[in-house]
């Protein structure tokens, strides 16, 4: 027996050569640089007006490019997901600079060298809580209470905890939440500290103590959920949240959607540079593998990081697993209403397969959860599994159609001849050749589904993606992270091709055992 | 047992069965010829509905086929199909094949079946590729896979739509052998075939299929040794015919005469027999049949020519009052019946009203 695939030992060291050459001219001269390109001696940037012509990092769904622009129109905007992946792209001179909230470039420079501030502020504004606009009564409680945590000093003590450099000093104090009013749901982003970030697998920060404290008073409870940015304002309008916090600044346009409590933290957009130093606080730190093992302990060991990759893993894992297996359910009911010779039956399929696969994955989940199921109370893992079996249905019931149509049709005949009824022709001759046919483009398509999962950061699922964007966050390091992901994604996506290929192989006649059961 | 009554069936506007009839009996076996694309299988593709016809009925055992009540798996269970091309389910193997009807139709026990399959492929010669993949077998091999298939139902007739034209000769002497074997053992039959020689052997009745019709039908001997219809001996005698007609006397002779020319030469007729032809026709017609009759047109000419023979067939059709020019000599210096007479071995000379026809042979 013959064996068409490649045996796993081959395909390691294919995967281990290439990332060998990937490493290789780390070893040389820069060894911690890796991947990066050289930090360019660009001009040096001092103050505001030095930003013209310039590369300027800006986070999407920020109000930092109007600030930008009114300051100095002449910079150029970039825009990005997260500060981590700023702080990488200003390091390795792809910006010049990024705008970043005062605050947390503070806490941004205790974390990782190379990078400054300058002077001036770009801007200087406040933050406050969101609320969706049927809240107001909500909105009324908070001010109340912000108020009198400024009266009493206590806002002071936070501000004092979570912006200090006294590391062990920033955990959450306990707090008793009796929701005897019922709760809050709060929407954020941990990606956000000192606002609000993740440690030990816990969201704390400034914001969410705040918020903490408010809700004890108000004796409610606290849902937080994390999401993605961009994800935050549309949970409150769709009333998926009541509250939203996370260094949100106050602007005329916002407030048109949502509702806005009184300043819980007055600063500004600070506007970050590479320091002169940049070069030497990379070159000659750790030679290659203890940058390696640094890189690991910070990524996995510290924090206990590692369970955030866990939960993370076993979210991707669910959601891959039941939305390939209610996609094939459903994509095999469209794929019989898609043949159907019946105009009534077959036409909605026809539309439901064109509007699936034009839509594209991450719109899709978003109108899902924010708008299909924005007035329902479902949790955003379900919905990531509807819109991913509604999407894999659209691509299974096109791939078994074709597949179908392969099947030979006098083997039909002969199967209808011999009295079979249509199901029983279905189930015995066409599904076992038609399976056999679709298996390889399958196995494409679930690997191409699982690594699609990685969108759901935007409803605010926390799936591995997101808990690596997690971690990058906390330790504004961009390869070991990332390529760390990208290794367990290679591994679920090896482990299911290897499965598949079982399936196939099973599948074919010339390479499965044959065996005739006479019982 | 099956009984067809002015069964039609028509694709779009081409109507390929018009009117047919039968009756088919227990222990029958029927073999169906006839020209290509005549319907042949269409007819026999109709008894299991695998065509859906568009008119008459077929009654089997009592039971209405076209009735929309009708279980039509039930009667298919009881009616087997060897198909041209074989259609053996391409991911099971060969004994996977025999069982799969048996199992899942008949809901037999897997034991019993596996046994009854085992024989059936002992009795069409195969019992050693039992775990073979159809795509392992010869044509004739696959062949009688389907055979042995087909019996593992236990039917109470076999359909066989042209089970050999796929084959080469040595395939098709090991599919008829198995074939013969299940006539013996008493196996009603109708087979669709162009071995005519097979069909001659094995059949209790044959019917000859043309113009959407059951044109003839009789026992192989009434069918092989003496059709009595035209078309059927043209095509049991496998005779190549070429028509002309001519609508008025001033019509192209040189023209017909060409034709007359080419068609010889494809039939590999001597020079001298296109000569003859040209000869006898051009003395009949211009000098016999223009000068004696007002108006004869249209008037058709048919030369054929049978593979087995070195024979010559005309066959003219007139218009017009009956004449026979054979019966028209007023004198003995009628040069034109002298020589058409030195030519001729035979002539037949028939009047239905208002058309003559007339048939020599050369």
């Amino acid at each position: 027996m013959k064996h068409r695939h490649r045996n796993p030992a081959e395909n390691i060291a294919a995967l281990f050569s290439l990332f060998l050459f990937l490493l290789l001219p780390g070893c040389s001269e820069k060894p911690a640089y890796l991947l990066l390109p050289q930090a360019q001696t660009s001009s040096r940037i001092t103050e505001i007006a030095h930003l013209s012509g310039k590369k300027v990092g800006i986070v999407t769904g920020s109000v930092y490019d109007q600030a930008l622009n009114s300051k100095n129109p002449l910079a150029i905007p970039e825009y990005f997901n997260s500060f981590s992946d700023q702080v990488e792209a200003l390091k390795s001179g792809k910006i010049d600079a990024f705008l970043v909230d005062e605050p947390m470039a503070r806490d941004m420079m205790l974390r990782t060298g190379g990078l400054k501030t300058l002077k001036d502020l770009l801007t200087s504004d406040g933050y406050a809580f969101a609320f969706s606009k049927k809240r107001a009564h909500l909105q009324k409680e908070v001010n109340a209470a912000l108020r009198e945590m400024k009266a009493n000093g206590t806002l002071q003590k936070i501000d004092a905890r979570w912006f200090g450099s006294h590391e062990a000093a920033k955990t959450l104090p306990d707090f008793r939440q009796n929701g005897k009013n019922g709760r809050i749901r709060l929407a954020t982003n941990g990606n956000l500290a000192p606002f609000a970030y993740m440690k030990h697998g816990k969201i704390i920060g400034y914001d969410i103590e705040i918020a903490m404290r408010i809700a004890e008073k108000l004796d409610r409870t606290l849902e937080i959920s994390d999401m993605d940015c961009a994800a935050i304002l549309p949970s409150l309008v769709s009333g998926k949240s009541d509250m939203a916090v996370g260094g949100i600044t106050v602007t005329q346009e916002r407030a048109k959607s949502v509702l806005f409590s009184d300043f819980n933290y007055e600063g500004g957009i600070a506007v970050m540079v590479r320091a002169e130093n940049a070069v030497l606080e990379y070159d000659g730190l750790y030679d290659f593998w203890n940058s390696i093992t640094f890189s690991f302990y910070r990524t996995f060991i510290d924090e206990n990081r590692y369970q955030l990759i866990l939960q993370g893993l076993k979210v991707t894992l669910m959601i891959s697993f039941f939305s390939t297996v209610f996609g094939v359910g459903l994509g095999l009911g469209i794929c019989g209403l898609r043949r159907s010779r019946n105009r009534w039956a077959n036409l909605p399929a026809r539309i439901y397969i064109r509007t699936i696969q034009g839509t594209p994955i991450i719109v899709l989940l978003m109108i899902l959860y924010y708008i299909v199921f924005g007035s329902i109370d479902i949790g955003a893992i379900p919905v990531g599994i509807i819109g991913f079996s509604l999407n894999f249905s659209a691509y299974v019931s096109e791939m078994m159609r074709s597949a179908m149509d392969t099947v030979d049709e006098g083997q039909k005949e002969a199967a209808y001849a011999i009295g079979f009824t249509r199901v029983q022709v279905f189930q015995k001759i066409v599904f076992p050749q038609a399976v056999r046919y679709v298996l390889p483009v399958f196995k494409g398509e679930v690997i191409s589904m699982i690594k699609m999962t990685s969108v759901v950061g935007y409803i605010a699922i926390q799936d591995l993606t997101r808990m690596s964007d997690i971690i990058r966050s906390r330790t504004y390091e961009a390869f070991f992270p990332l390529v760390a992901t990208a290794l367990i994604y290679f591994g679920i996506a090896y482990a299911i091709a290897h499965l598949i290929s079982l399936l196939e192989i099973s599948m074919d006649p010339k390479q499965r055992k044959r065996v005739l059961k006479t019982e | 047992m099956i009984r067809v009554r002015n069964l039609s069936k028509s694709f779009g506007n081409l109507a390929v069965l018009k009117n047919i009839s039968t009756d088919i009996h227990k222990g029958e076996i029927i073999s169906i010829i006839g020209p290509s694309g005549v319907g042949k299988s269409t007819f026999l593709r109709c008894l299991n509905l695998l065509e859906t016809p568009t008119g008459g009925e077929i009654i089997i055992n009592g039971i209405h086929l076209r009735d929309r009540k009708t279980n039509v798996c039930e009667l298919r269970k009881r009616m087997g199909m060897v198909f041209q091309s074989f259609n053996l389910f391409s991911h099971l193997m060969v004994m996977e094949n025999i069982l799969l009807g048996p199992l899942t139709v008949l809901k037999m026990n897997r034991a019993a079946a596996f046994d009854e399959g085992m024989k059936l492929l002992t009795l069409v010669g195969l019992a050693e590729k039992a775990d073979a993949y159809p795509d392992e077998l010869s044509g004739g091999q696959k062949q009688r896979v389907a055979i042995a298939r087909t019996l593992a139902m236990r039917p109470e007739i076999v359909l066989f739509d042209e089970p050999t034209s796929a084959l080469d000769p040595a395939m098709t002497s090991e599919v008829l052998a198995v074939i013969r074997k299940l006539a013996q053992d008493g196996m009603t039959m109708m087979i669709v075939t162009h071995e005519m020689q097979f069909a001659r052997d094995i059949s209790t009745r044959v019917l000859y299929l043309d113009d959407g019709i059951i044109y003839e039908e009789g026992t192989p001997h009434q069918i092989f040794q003496v059709p009595q219809k035209d078309k059927t001996r043209i095509f049991i005698h496998n005779i190549k015919t070429v028509t002309f007609e001519i609508r008025s006397r001033h019509f192209d002779l040189y023209n017909l005469n060409a034709n007359i020319e080419t068609f010889g030469q494809k039939q590999n007729l001597v020079r001298k027999m296109i000569h003859n032809i040209q000869l006898a026709l051009e003395e009949l017609i211009i000098h016999k049949l223009f000068v004696k009759s007002d108006h004869p047109f249209p008037v058709t000419v048919t030369v054929g020519h049978s593979g087995k023979k070195v024979e010559i067939e005309l066959t003219l059709t007139y218009r017009g009052k009956a004449y026979n020019p054979f019966e028209d000599e007023d004198n003995t210096e009628d040069i034109s019946m002298v020589i058409v007479r030195k030519l001729v071995k035979q002539n037949v000379f028939s009047y239905l009203p208002g058309e003559n026809k007339l048939q020599i042979i050369l």
